[in-house]
């Protein structure tokens, strides 16, 4: 039997259910989790305002940036949806804030100012906060929320081998 | 109570009950099956034609969800999880916790009318026979009372009613007469798959799928849209609705009622004289009924069982009530290749290696496993899963290797013998409660060091086969080691001749009760090497009817 694959095991991040929830019960379950971390800096939340809309909004078009085939995630209105979903959640709107707070003290105090190479690279320090870490629970869950949402909308399947719903023309193709 | 205007009531409307309801009325009889879950449009239902369709891998409704709880689970070895993590690319391990995790529900079921048909890949699998003499050969489970010569007619006929798409080669399974439909054409990815097995040695075939390869008794065939777990709007696929459900109805003798939650059964001495239910509309109501059949499942069977108190005592007299319980033991890898392979297409699991299938056909272990394609059971097939677990990182680079990810990845999965144990049973919750104010069942779980075994056998097989078949990377990785996730669950209700030692006899009648009877897998002596067990199930259930009417 030939050895096997190579196996890149990213230790320390586990991720929400394996199965894809609906965001809004993802987003509780990782608020939940939020509660739970008394080192949360309570200090540097605040309510989501403009501000903190602006920078989640870059966040997003950060994960998910325009290119030559497909918008960015604020085009699909990505980040307007999720802000929306929270609303009114008060653990919610206290994990949007308190990301968006430390995101915008990794670039001088405005991530949605920043330039592309200084936002790209605080969003790498951030998906390697441990997950114990509040930054770090905010990444993982928003980087799955953005990424069902932006890949629900067909404006995003141009360019990939599936870009259509897989009814009512089934994929024939695919045994032939 | 007014007499009661029907032969027999059936509770419960998957594989099992649905089969049941379908052989009384051909056999004269008139049935009300009931079901606690709703009843699904596959036309509407399903959402395999939105734009969304990746949002939700079946649209459960309220109420198709059956709730249960569980004991606290066992704690992971550090050594064992280097070989048995469950983790992604995208998202890193899944379970750090020291202990056991339940993934999701953990018991991934539909209730409603075609029970988890609704969501199955509608793999027709008959029984390996060498996978039910366990305790005679190996000391362990117990011995089927009924042997594959005696299923073989009723898997036959339950494959003609089907349309079984299937493949010449038997293997350990012998027919007494070929498939009623030829086999699905096999994707490219699992070509692809079937290259590596061939350079293993490994025989690959096609597996024996109930969706229709060819229009089949008023069905269409199957269009190879890759989406069976979300439910089928075309009704291709043999779900327990549009088959045994369908027929039983058009037959005029069954009336079937969803939403309706049994919530007691009333005796007298060792005969059941009605049942009592709650309807959509919260009207508790009692039913007579001459005969009475559970077909709930290895969960919920044992619960309603246990907690009728009077019916407790006669019921399990031998104490194997919720015993015996036996679970999914299964192992799947994905990897990714470079070539455009449109892996999420195809018929899911079209194609299956059954080599290390038999009880001793892994050295050192008891019990086999088989191999099949997996990529969308994995649930790996679309942008949002990609996205979010195959690919890793975010931003420009992100977008582009989606492109290149999304139909290349390949996966295989192995499904294997689940062993009873002592610490692996269902009993009811002490503290939780449903809606009307009885105890939930409750899962006890244990992998024990067969199980173990068998697993890291598994997980070593499924790597070794991506590898030759040209997997330079591997994307994700799921286990049972680390957390409990069961579609199929068996043994809670035992079926055996000796009334100390199992719940039902050979005909499914409850020892010492002649109008009780239980048809689902709850009944099943052993599991089997991986086998899916709704073919089984319905061979079961049109025996059992045929004893029944004598």
């Amino acid at each position: 039997m030939p050895k096997p694959a190579p196996i890149a095991i990213h230790d320390g991040r586990p991720f929400p259910p394996r199965r894809l929830a609906a965001r809004r019960l993802l987003l509780a379950a990782a608020a939940l989790a939020f509660a739970e971390v008394p080192a949360l800096a309570a200090g540097r939340a605040r309510s989501p305002g403009p501000a903190t809309t602006a920078t989640f909004s870059v966040f997003c078009d950060t994960l998910v940036p325009a290119d030559e085939l497909t918008p960015a995630a604020s085009t699909l209105g990505v980040p307007r949806a999720i802000v929306a979903d929270l609303a009114g959640d008060p653990l919610g709107e206290r994990l949007l804030a308190a990301g968006c707070a430390w995101l915008d003290e990794a670039c001088a105090g405005d991530f949605a100012r920043a330039t592309e190479a200084v936002r790209v690279a605080a969003c790498e320090r951030m998906q390697a906060m441990p997950w114990e870490s509040p930054a770090g629970r905010f990444f993982l869950v928003m980087r799955n929320t953005v990424f069902a949402l932006y890949y629900s909308e067909p404006a995003s399947w141009r360019g990939l081998p599936l870009d259509r719903p897989p009814q009512p023309l089934g994929f024939f193709d695919a045994v032939r | 109570m007014a007499p009661a205007n029907h032969d027999a009531v059936v509770v419960g409307a998957g594989a099992g009950g649905a089969a049941v309801a379908w052989r009384m009325t051909q056999r004269g009889w008139r049935v009300l099956l009931l079901d606690a879950g709703p009843a699904f449009d596959p036309d509407a239902d399903f959402g395999l034609d939105r734009d969304d369709w990746e949002k939700e891998r079946f649209r459960h409704k309220p109420g198709s969800l059956g709730e249960t709880s569980f004991a606290p689970l066992q704690r992971l070895d550090p050594v064992l999880m280097r070989e048995l993590r469950s983790w992604s690319l995208g998202q890193g391990v899944s379970n750090r916790e020291a202990t056991r995790a339940v993934s999701g529900p953990g018991y991934h079921h539909v209730r409603g009318i075609g029970g988890s048909t609704l969501h199955f890949v509608g793999e027709a699998h008959r029984m390996n026979p060498a996978s039910m003499a366990m305790r005679s050969r190996f000391g362990v489970a117990a011995d089927w009372p009924v042997g594959y010569a005696e299923l073989e007619p009723y898997y036959l006929e339950v494959e003609r009613f089907l349309g079984v798409a299937g493949p010449v080669e038997v293997g350990d399974r012998w027919r007494s007469a070929p498939y009623p439909l030829p086999p699905h054409p096999l994707s490219r990815a699992s070509r692809r798959i079937g290259q590596g097995a061939s350079a293993l040695g490994i025989a690959w075939h096609a597996n024996p799928r109930c969706a229709l390869s060819q229009a089949y008794d008023g069905r269409p065939a199957c269009n190879y849209c890759g989406g069976c777990t979300h439910g089928c709007p075309r009704r291709d696929k043999g779900s327990a609705d549009v088959t045994f459900i369908a027929k039983a109805r058009a037959s005029g003798r069954c009336v079937v009622q969803p939403n309706t939650t049994l919530v007691g059964i009333v005796r007298s001495g060792r005969r059941i004289d009605a049942i009592d239910v709650v309807d959509a509309a919260g009207r508790r109501q009692r039913i007579a009924t001459p005969r009475l059949v559970l077909a709930c499942g290895a969960i919920e069977t044992p619960r309603l069982l246990l907690l009728e108190r009077g019916l407790r005592t006669a019921v399990n007299a031998s104490g194997q009530v919720g015993r015996n319980f036996m679970e999914s033991v299964a192992w799947t890898s994905i990897g990714r290749v470079e070539e455009p392979l449109l892996s999420f297409g195809g018929l899911p699991a079209d194609a299956i290696a059954w080599q290390h299938n038999r009880p001793d056909a892994v050295p050192g272990v008891i019990g086999g496993y088989r191999m099949s394609a997996a990529i969308h059971e994995a649930d790996m097939t679309g942008a949002i899963a990609h996205a979010q677990r195959a690919v890793p990182g975010f931003g420009r680079e992100h977008k582009r290797q989606m492109r290149r990810a999304v139909g290349s990845t390949l996966a295989v999965g192995a499904v294997g013998e689940s062993l009873p144990h002592e610490r692996s049973r269902v009993d009811l919750d002490p503290a939780r409660k449903d809606a009307f104010g009885r105890p939930l069942a409750r899962i006890h779980s244990f992998v024990d060091a067969m199980a173990e075994r068998r697993l890291r056998a598994m997980a070593a097989a499924v790597r070794g086969l991506l590898a030759a078949a040209g997997v330079k990377q591997l994307v994700e990785e799921f286990g049972t080691y680390d957390h409990f996730s069961s579609a199929h669950v068996f043994g809670t209700c035992r079926m055996g001749t000796d009334p100390r030692t199992a719940v039902v006899d050979a005909g499914l009648a409850v020892h010492g009760f002649r109008n009780l009877h239980i048809c689902d897998a709850s009944v099943f002596p052993s599991s089997g090497g991986g086998e899916a067990p709704s073919l089984t199930i319905q061979a079961l259930a049109l025996r059992a009817v045929d004893r029944m009417v004598g």
